[in-house]
């Protein structure tokens, strides 16, 4: 099997979450009551005329320069024609011959570049709800604000497309220019799937449209590629047609969609209302200035600060997260804010949707000063996790549950002298750690420890231990 | 002498006169007319009246504008909250608008009082307002004659003196030509000068809306109050101030002579001697794209139209069909064949037909180019030479209703004239200025540069001077 | 060109013909192709084709302002229901 490349490409939605549509000043609103966010402009009637609104621009520009994209100084819309009935003008504007950001890329891990072509701003269709009888239309996500995001066919495993799809997300939302959440639909990738042969030219490809959930995506170009191998394999290569099919996540299989092909001619020209926009380098500048630190820099920051590369992926990987830990490190000590981070809160949270909102009850400052308790012996890592549960469930300050006698430090003094006693009380112990026994050690801490109902810290105990026996 | 608006607004500010009697004297000069020429669509008494009290207490209040309690008329692809827009089409005959075009409320800022909506082709596509669903409009001057398009009912409605001033839309000659048959003036501004928010768009990069009136000075008023930028036009800009002293005239004689007749080059004769009188320099000018206009139009308008036409499906709004259907496809290919008529379902196929396929670079994208290269033409070879641009407004005066052209070429004849200026985005004004052999008006046509529109006016209005037409004076 | 592709642009134009006026829109697209054609002997030499350029000044804030209210957004529909536009998918 492995003898066969897989090259994948993609093609983004991203909804963008300016406050208001695309081309009118409706609210970029959807999911309540229908049809309630819409004006003459968004649902197409005669004699309206688009507005295009500037944040949109702004934030088509802030993604492309988070992806390394050049600016041309003009960008201009166009017309995609095509009658449905989730597109009230019977034309999508959208961009296509001078789109607001082309040639870009985004890193992966391993270092490997994925090109974006480039990326388009464009409007949403309105959305459909079917039924057996009926098509039922809502027009609140009508004309609302999209990007699409057009990489280059770079990506060669299943592997490399989820890290693009994550890094992606994770770029998008630190930039904030949108929620990025594949099930709510505010982000969907049509993806392209061909395999050949290494040295061999490209093989056929085929489009699967409108994934909406990571797993799906893994699933949908791993079928697509035993798919395309076993039609090649068989001498049925003629049966992969370039072609449009669906993901059907109860088959776990793709199928096609069967588009007629003479409906596809989607006559693009340049949409007379509007002028052709000129971008100055200076203003592509300013914006690039105001950009705020993308994951990739907050990690390399966080390695530096010494928290480990894995610690450091996750802490980085949800906007939400990174920003409550920037802002908690400023009150306390960076290292056990990670630990309190990655252990016992993300433990209380279940889902990759919950981390992403990483919506809690304790405020960054309150954490921040909890770990300064732990780092200046105030309180032992051991208090801190306990209270930690309670504070996510009570939402009370730490203050509130830290009792007077959990403050008192221990003396380091009285530390000393409680080791010494230790090590006399127990000289089985250390002789089997001079004897090679590690694990030794830790029953002379445990007398100390129980000595000093767990207010001691551990490893300055440790180190006194050792210093004494030596 | 016809009502003019600055006669009128004297005597509704010095009371002599109300709006509501005013408006009431139009109501009834509206029935009595539409049976002739039926250049109404729409009319609603009470709207109507209501504006005019409205125009009356601002006038007694003392702060009225030169349109206050003025009643005017607009064509029936302008929208209107309080009054049905139809486009002269079955498939907005019962389209209630949720806005008003940019223009209409900028007219009521001022205290203007609509009485009607008037006729025009159906989706303002055609040159003689006969192919609309509400039936023909005649030329007020003799009914078996055209009133000519597709600003038809606009014009038939000032020459007539059913309203004092109208708006009409201009794509290629929509304003000027049916005022010229008319013998009116109308007036099509530079691009961009007025908010096309709410023009039922046909051609997006032709349109334009402006004045149809029955002198100079009342379009320039008219003009002056509904241009400027829009925040609901990208398109839309203020225009700035301009003049010209000692314009030179530019007259491209070769072409006139060929395509003109006999009276009309009579008249036009009369305005290049108005030349000598005003002391104005005229040169000859000729551009090398002339045998092009038509056909650039033909193919980019055209394909501004099939694209606009789009939007007509009868599902959120407008005609759809009552008979029987298969899926989505077919109820929207039957609201369309049945609500559209012949002119518009040509009109859209050609223009699909210029952007499908490899056409698309064939055609629509050479045109484009084309027309950039005649743009750039005009003020290279044309304008660096002469200020504005003089020619007969049509080659002949309105011809009669069952004229049959025998080519597509000749059949946009009556607009070669004024196409340039949609083509280039120029202001174009035509004045009444004679009258033919069979006693119908003959206009001519002046054109300047872009945001050179107040320039023009002036202009223009010394070139009125020396009109030899006959005004109707119907009671 | 030839009737199948009048066929063509009347699916693509969603407009729909009977035999004969398929014929007479075959001629009609024709003669106005002809006559236009003579637009692809000029030599042009001009690769841009801008009409109007703007600045970013010139665009929409992005401050929300009040949308129509549902009744007026479903008025002109054929039909609605539950707020939706409701569409059948045949008859």
């Amino acid at each position: 099997m492995s003898k066969y490349n897989l090259v994948v490409g993609f093609e983004t939605h991203v909804e963008l979450k300016t406050k208001t549509k695309i081309f009118c000043s409706c609210a970029n609103e959807f999911g309540g009551e229908p049809n309630t966010n819409c004006c003459p402009i968004c649902l197409g009637e005669p004699g309206t005329l688009p507005q295009l609104n500037k944040e949109v621009v702004k934030y088509a520009i802030k993604a492309g320069l988070s992806l390394n994209c050049k600016i041309p100084q003009e960008m201009s819309m166009d017309r995609k024609h095509y009658f449905y009935p989730d597109l009230g003008k019977s034309y999508q504007t959208t961009q296509s011959s001078r789109p607001i950001c082309l040639e870009g890329y985004l890193t992966l891990d391993s270092g490997k570049k994925i090109r974006i072509n480039h990326i388009h701003i464009e409007e949403d269709a309105s959305k459909l709800v079917h039924d057996s009888k009926n098509i039922y239309i809502d027009n609140n996500r009508g004309s609302t604000p999209l990007i699409e995001i057009v990489t280059e066919p770079d990506i060669s495993s299943v592997e490399e497309a989820r890290e693009y799809i994550e890094k992606l997300q994770a770029i998008l939302r630190h930039i904030d220019v949108s929620d990025c959440k594949m099930q709510e639909g505010s982000m969907r990738c049509d993806v392209n799937i061909s395999v050949h042969k290494e040295g061999e030219p490209l093989g056929t490809r085929t489009e699967i449209k409108n994934m909406n959930s990571i797993s799906f995506i893994e699933k949908a170009i791993s079928y697509e590629y035993d798919r395309h191998v076993d039609l090649i394999e068989n001498g049925q290569k003629d049966q992969i047609i370039q072609e449009t099919r669906r993901y059907d996540e109860k088959t776990d299989s793709t199928e096609s969609m069967r588009e007629k092909e003479d409906a596809q001619d989607y006559r693009y020209f340049p949409d007379p209302n509007f002028f052709v926009l000129k971008i100055e380098p200076s203003f592509v500048e300013n914006l690039r200035k105001m950009l705020p630190k993308l994951p990739s820099e907050i990690k390399a920051e966080l390695i530096e600060d010494g928290i480990d590369e894995k610690a450091a992926d996750l802490l980085t990987k949800y906007k939400n997260v990174s920003d409550f830990y920037l802002e908690a490190k400023k009150y306390g000590d960076n290292k056990i804010i990670a630990t309190y981070i990655l252990g016992e809160i993300f433990r209380s949270m279940e889902t990759e949707e919950e981390k992403e909102n990483f919506d809690i009850k304790i405020t960054a400052e309150d954490l921040g000063k909890l770990s300064l308790l732990q780092k200046e012996n105030k309180i032992t890592a051991h208090i801190a996790y306990s209270i930690l549960p309670k504070m996510l469930k009570e939402g009370r300050p730490h203050t509130a549950y830290l009792t007077k006698e959990d403050l008192v430090s221990v003396d380091n003094t009285e530390v000393d002298k409680l080791c010494k006693e230790a090590v006399d009380a127990m000289p089985q112990a250390v002789k089997d750690y001079k004897a090679g026994k590690e694990k030794a050690i830790k029953a002379v801490v445990g007398y100390v420890m129980r000595a000093t109902k767990g207010k001691a810290n551990p490893s300055y105990t440790e180190q006194k231990i050792l210093e004494l026996i030596q | 002498m016809p009502h003019s608006l600055i006669n009128l607004a004297t005597q509704l500010q010095r009371k002599e006169i109300s709006s509501v009697e005013l408006t009431t004297e139009y109501l009834n000069k509206i029935k009595k007319q539409n049976k002739k020429t039926n250049s109404y669509i729409f009319t609603n008494e009470e709207v109507s009246l209501n504006q005019a009290k409205k125009a009356d207490e601002i006038i007694k209040k003392g702060s009225p504008s030169v349109l206050t309690g003025i009643p005017m008329s607009l064509k029936d692809n302008i929208m209107t909250i309080d009054m049905p827009t139809t486009a002269a089409s079955k498939m907005l005959a019962k389209y209630i608008p949720s806005y008003s075009a940019t223009v209409y409320t900028k007219l009521l800022n001022n205290g203007a009082v609509l009485l009607g909506k008037t006729n025009l082709d159906e989706f303002a596509m055609g040159s003689s307002t006969l192919n609309g669903y509400f039936g023909e409009t005649s030329n007020p001057y003799d009914t078996d004659k055209i009133a000519g398009g597709s600003s038809g009912g606009s014009a038939a409605s000032v020459a007539e003196d059913t309203s004092i001033y109208s708006l009409g839309s201009d794509t290629g000659g929509s304003i000027r030509q049916p005022a010229s048959y008319c013998g009116v003036v109308g007036f099509k501004p530079t691009y961009g000068a007025v908010s096309r928010n709410g023009l039922i768009a046909l051609a997006s990069s032709f349109d334009q809306i402006g004045p149809i009136a029955k002198n100079v000075e009342d379009a320039r008023i008219v003009f002056n109050v509904i241009k400027g930028k829009d925040e609901f036009d990208m398109t839309a800009f203020e225009i700035p101030r301009t003049t010209r002293q000692n314009p030179v005239i530019g007259i491209d004689e070769d072409s006139i002579q060929k395509i003109a007749d006999k009276d009309t080059l009579k008249v036009f004769e009369k305005a290049i001697n108005a030349c000598k009188k005003l002391g104005y320099k005229t040169v000859k000018i000729n551009s090398k794209y002339d045998d092009l206009y038509i056909k650039l139009y033909f193919v980019l308008a055209y394909a501004e139209m099939a694209s606009n036409m789009g939007r007509y499906t009868g599902i959120g709004f407008g005609y759809h069909t009552k008979s029987s259907y298969i899926d989505t496809d077919d109820f929207i290919r039957k609201t369309r064949s049945e609500a559209f008529g012949d002119d518009v379902k040509t009109r859209v196929m050609f223009g699909n037909y210029m952007l499908s396929g490899d056409n698309m670079k064939k055609y629509y994208y050479k045109a484009l180019k084309i027309r950039h290269d005649l743009i750039e033409d005009y003020y290279l070879n044309i304008f660096n030479k002469c200020d504005f641009i003089l020619s007969p407004t049509t080659p002949t005066a309105a011809p009669r209703k069952d004229h049959k052209y025998s080519s597509v070429e000749e059949g946009s004849l009556p607009n070669i004239f004024a196409l340039p200026a949609n083509l280039i985005g120029l202001p174009s004004i035509t004045i009444p200025f004679g009258m033919s052999s069979e006693n119908m008006p003959i206009g001519i046509m002046l054109s300047g540069k872009k945001n050179f529109d107040n320039a023009l006016f002036t202009v223009a209005k010394n070139f009125e001077q020396y009109s030899e037409h006959k005004s109707l004076d119907i009671k | 060109m030839k009737k199948p592709t009048t066929i063509l642009l009347s699916e693509l134009s969603k407009i729909e013909f009977d035999n004969e006026s398929l014929d007479e829109m075959t001629n009609k697209l024709n003669e106005l192709e002809t006559y236009v054609s003579s637009i692809c002997d000029v030599k042009s030499d001009n690769e841009i084709y801008d009409f109007e350029i703007g600045d970013i000044d010139e665009l929409r804030e992005d401050i929300v302002k009040e949308s129509l209210s549902q009744e007026d957004a479903l008025k002109n529909a054929a039909k609605s229901k539950n707020g939706y536009i409701q569409f059948p998918r045949r008859k």
